[in-house]
């Protein structure tokens, strides 16, 4: 009798279980976490924060050895290559120091202001994805600085992902490889071919993103995405990646390519978030100057003491002329 | 303090542990569910109920922390915790291998239930190839860690003769 009230009292505390997850799944999965719930994930986040803080500074040497221990392999093949990419760059950088001369020249002759013209927070990553499906990082600076969800986030490199969730005193990142995520891009243009724009995303499994261009846009290995003007999430003209595969779709109806990152997200210590959003008024840089007959568009010439180098510089010329990228990564 | 405070504090430094130490520990690229090793040792020392109250609490509180929606550990960490301390009233032997083996049955139960109910409540990175991958990876992670989780638990428990009824606060 006793093991048989045992038993159903078992039983109803799983249901009551079941049912009380199954409620916060739905309730999640529909308005976010707001309320109470999101109060305490806040509350939570703000607790274990500074711990994560101390713990990053010293688990980072130790995840390091960690990961030398189970990656040695990788890492020597990483090297190999890395060899390789280093007198490859070598080489370029003669090239390179000639593009950055002109580029600087271009920049003082238009009286371009060499700087982010949009307020922004530079934080330190106290956590990274704790799951196993959940890339994300977490910062230290949060509502208190201005920080609100959807504000676009980016590292020297690049592009690192747009703000999520925010409490006081922290905020959480979806970076840009999640499934999840999506950005305007667009490419640089060849010869006569104009800049071509699409939707890049991150992928299951994945440290690169999917894009697919229009058919026949001229896109090569190599090429440096930026994002695009049309992007609603991000200012136009910062860089994303560099193309890494193209594959043109059976029948030519369209292009597939993948970007790899400019970020590498593992080495990111801080990142800077933007304290724009679509529709800010005078927000980032674009400085456009009309004449009577063509227009010139500058969009993003940073580079300041939080984002040091590298970030495209895109020009058109007269309305119809050929985009050129030239800009950060190379 | 009660067994029940102690299993607790036990719970919350899991949590602790998971979100700032074990994204540094990463094996194979994955980290271990420490909290539904727990809910696994609990549910084999305590029963069923205990091993489902200790799951659903270890997992809400690592949901807090991820971006998957809120309760989805919670209720994998939980069914497991159930069943493991169903199936744990029809053992007659506990051979040394024991957590081990319950560790990886669990993570793969646990990784399973979590792909299953994510895909439901349109999880897209749980999807496909990879998602069975970091599972089965994670798994075997959660393996190495139960040896330790479980001889953790046994302690906060207490002696055998009062593993029983952990969250009673008598």
């Amino acid at each position: 009798m006793a093991g048989a009230r045992r038993a159903s009292r078992r039983r109803y505390v799983l249901l009551v279980i079941v049912l009380t997850c199954l409620t916060l799944i739905t309730l999640d999965s529909r308005n976010g976490r707001s309320g109470p719930i999101g109060t305490l994930g806040g509350l939570a986040h703000r607790v274990v924060g500074p711990i994560a803080g101390a713990v990053d500074d010293v688990a980072r040497p130790v995840g390091d050895w960690w990961s030398g221990v189970f990656d040695a392999g990788k890492l020597k093949r990483e090297n190999r290559r890395l060899e390789q990419e280093n007198a490859a760059l070598r080489g370029k950088q003669t090239s390179a120091d000639e593009a950055i001369r002109e580029n600087n020249d271009l920049k003082a002759a238009l009286g371009l202001h060499n700087a982010l013209l949009v307020k922004n927070v530079t934080g330190l990553i106290v956590g990274r994805d704790p799951g196993n499906f959940d890339p994300t990082l977490t910062i230290d600076k949060g509502s208190e600085s201005g920080i609100a969800i959807d504000m676009p986030v980016i590292a020297p490199e690049g592009i690192v992902g747009k703000v999520i969730d925010v409490w006081k005193g922290g905020a959480k990142i979806q970076v840009l490889t999640d499934p999840q995520f999506s950005v305007g891009v667009q490419t640089p243009g060849h010869g006569l071919s104009p800049a071509t724009t699409g939707i890049a995303s991150g992928q299951v499994g994945s440290h690169d993103l999917a894009v697919q261009f229009d058919a026949g846009t001229a896109v090569r290995r190599g090429d440096h995405i930026v994002t695009s003007p049309q992007s609603t999430l991000f200012p136009s003209g910062l860089p994303v990646g560099t193309i890494s595969s193209v594959d043109v779709q059976p029948g030519n109806t369209g292009v597939d390519a993948t970007i790899t990152p400019f970020v590498h997200l593992g080495a990111l210590q801080y990142v800077t978030v933007l304290l724009w959003s679509a529709g800010t008024p005078g927000s980032v840089l674009p400085t456009t100057t009309t004449t009577t007959t063509t227009t010139t568009t500058i969009p993003a010439g940073f580079g300041t003491t939080t984002i040091p180098s590298g970030f495209g510089t895109t020009t058109t010329t007269g309305g119809l002329g050929t985009p050129t990228t030239r800009g950060l990564g190379g | 303090m009660t067994r029940a405070m102690r299993l607790a504090a036990l719970v919350v430094i899991v949590v602790i542990v998971q979100v700032a130490v074990f994204p540094h520990l990463r094996l194979f690229g994955v980290v271990p569910d420490l909290g539904l090793l727990v809910a696994l040792a609990v549910g084999y020392y305590d029963g069923p109920e205990a091993g489902a109250i200790t799951g659903f609490l270890a997992g809400f509180g690592f949901d807090l922390f991820l971006e998957t929606p809120l309760g989805l550990s919670a209720l994998t960490y939980a069914i497991v915790g159930y069943a493991i301390g169903v199936v744990e009233s029809g053992l007659f032997r506990t051979p040394r291998w024991l957590p081990s083996f319950l560790g990886l049955l669990g993570g793969l139960a646990g990784g399973l239930l979590f792909i299953g109910i994510g895909v439901l409540a349109g999880v897209d990175a749980v999807k496909g190839l990879h998602g069975i991958e970091t599972i089965s990876y994670a798994a075997l992670y959660d393996a190495l860690l139960a040896p330790f989780v479980f001889f953790l638990v046994k302690r906060v428990l207490g002696t055998p003769d009062r593993v029983r009824d952990a969250w009673s606060v008598r």
